[in-house]
C-alpha cells in the first residue's frame, strides 16, 4: 500500500494526471523515463510527458502496458518507431538519412580549428624582424 | 592575404548561419505533412477486437479478411473528416472496394448520429473509443486511410483527408493490380 502510493506520487510530476500503478520503483522510473524520450506526435517539439493531448495520453497509456508487460526499453522504442516513425525519437538512430545531422556539428568545429588556424599564422607571420622593431623604435623615439 | 579574403574570412561565419538556417527552414517544411507514411507499409494489420458501432456485437481481424479492405479512421469531431465523407460515399456507392470505418476516440451517440446526418459509406464500423487500435496502426489524428488487401497486408497509408487525385492515382491502380 504505501509503496503503491510511492510509485504513484513519482509520476505527478510532468503534465499528465495519469495515476499508473508499477509493480517496482524501477519500472516507475523507466516509465519516467521513456515518456520523457519520446516526441509527440501531433504537437510541435513537446514530448509525451509534458503534453496534454489526446494521442500523448494514449502514448503514456501504451508504454505503461508494455512495461507491464515486461518488455525491455529496446523493444517498446521499436514499438513506437515502428508505428509512429523517426520523429517520435527524440534521439535518432544514425542511418544514411541522419548522417549529416550527427556529423554536420563536428565538420562545423573542424572548420572552426581549420579558421583559427589560418588566424593565427597570418598572425605569426606579421610579427616585426628585430631590424623593423630597431627601425619602429627610431622613428618613434 | 589580401583584404578582399580577409572580407570574405569575416563574413563565413554570418553566411554559414544563413545556410544552415535555411536547410532547416526546408527540412521543417518536409517533415511537416508525413511524418512517416511508410511505417507501417507491407505489415500485417494489427489484431485487434472491438465492439461494433452499430450492434452489441464485437467484431475481429479475422472476421475482414479475404477481401481488400479501405479502413477510414474517422470521429465526428473531426472536421477535416467532412472534407473527405462525400468522396467516401461515392466510392461505396460504387462499390469499388469494402470501406471499413474505424470511430476514433469518440462517442458512440455522436458517431451515430453523424452518420445519420451525412450518409454511412461504411459497410463495417468499428468502435476505437479508447484510441488504443489507432496506436497499433499508428494514427496521430483523424482522418487517416489504410488500404489492407486480402491477406491482411496493409499496401496504402494516407494522413489527413483522402482526395479524388489521392483515390485515383494511389489506390486505384492498387486494387486494379490485384484483379
Amino acid at each position: 500500500m504505501f509503496a503503491s502510493a510511492f510509485f504513484v506520487l513519482a509520476l505527478s510530476v510532468g503534465v499528465g494526471v495519469d495515476d499508473f500503478q508499477f509493480d517496482s520503483q524501477s519500472d516507475a522510473n523507466r516509465y519516467s523515463r521513456l515518456i520523457e524520450e519520446f516526441r509527440c506526435p501531433k504537437c510541435l517539439n513537446t514530448n509525451l510527458a509534458g503534453s496534454d493531448a489526446p494521442i500523448a495520453q494514449d502514448l503514456r497509456r501504451a508504454v505503461h502496458r508494455l512495461i507491464s508487460e515486461g518488455k525491455t526499453d529496446k523493444e517498446i522504442r521499436t514499438y513506437m518507431r515502428d508505428r509512429y516513425g523517426d520523429f517520435i525519437l527524440y534521439n535518432p538512430r544514425l542511418t544514411p538519412k541522419t548522417l549529416m545531422l550527427w556529423f554536420t556539428p563536428v565538420l562545423l568545429v573542424l572548420a572552426g580549428i581549420w579558421l583559427i588556424l589560418r588566424l593565427k599564422d597570418r598572425r605569426s607571420s606579421v610579427a616585426l624582424t628585430a631590424e623593423e622593431i630597431e627601425r619602429l623604435r627610431d622613428l618613434t623615439s | 592575404m589580401t583584404r578582399r579574403q580577409r572580407k570574405i574570412l569575416l563574413a563565413s561565419p554570418l553566411l554559414g548561419f544563413f545556410a544552415l538556417a535555411f536547410i532547416l527552414t526546408i527540412g521543417f517544411d518536409v517533415g511537416r505533412h508525413d511524418i512517416h507514411p511508410s511505417s507501417l507499409l507491407n505489415k500485417s494489420f494489427p489484431e485487434f477486437e472491438l465492439p461494433s458501432l452499430h450492434s452489441q456485437e464485437t467484431i475481429q481481424l479475422s472476421d475482414l479478411l479475404g477481401e481488400p479492405r479501405l479502413f477510414n479512421v474517422w470521429a465526428s469531431w473531426c472536421s477535416a473528416c467532412r472534407t473527405e465523407h462525400n468522396l467516401l460515399r461515392q466510392i461505396a456507392e460504387r462499390n469499388d472496394v469494402s470501406i471499413v470505418g474505424i470511430n476514433y476516440k469518440d462517442r458512440r451517440h455522436d458517431a451515430l448520429s453523424w452518420l445519420f446526418e451525412l450518409g454511412d459509406p461504411y459497410s463495417l464500423s468499428i468502435l476505437d473509443s479508447s484510441g488504443d487500435l489507432g496506436v497499433e496502426l499508428g494514427v496521430y489524428g483523424a482522418p487517416e486511410t489504410f488500404l489492407m488487401d486480402a491477406k491482411g497486408v496493409i499496401r496504402y497509408k494516407h494522413v489527413g483527408p483522402l482526395t479524388e487525385e489521392d483515390w485515383t492515382n494511389q489506390i486505384v491502380p492498387i486494387l486494379t493490380s490485384w484483379d
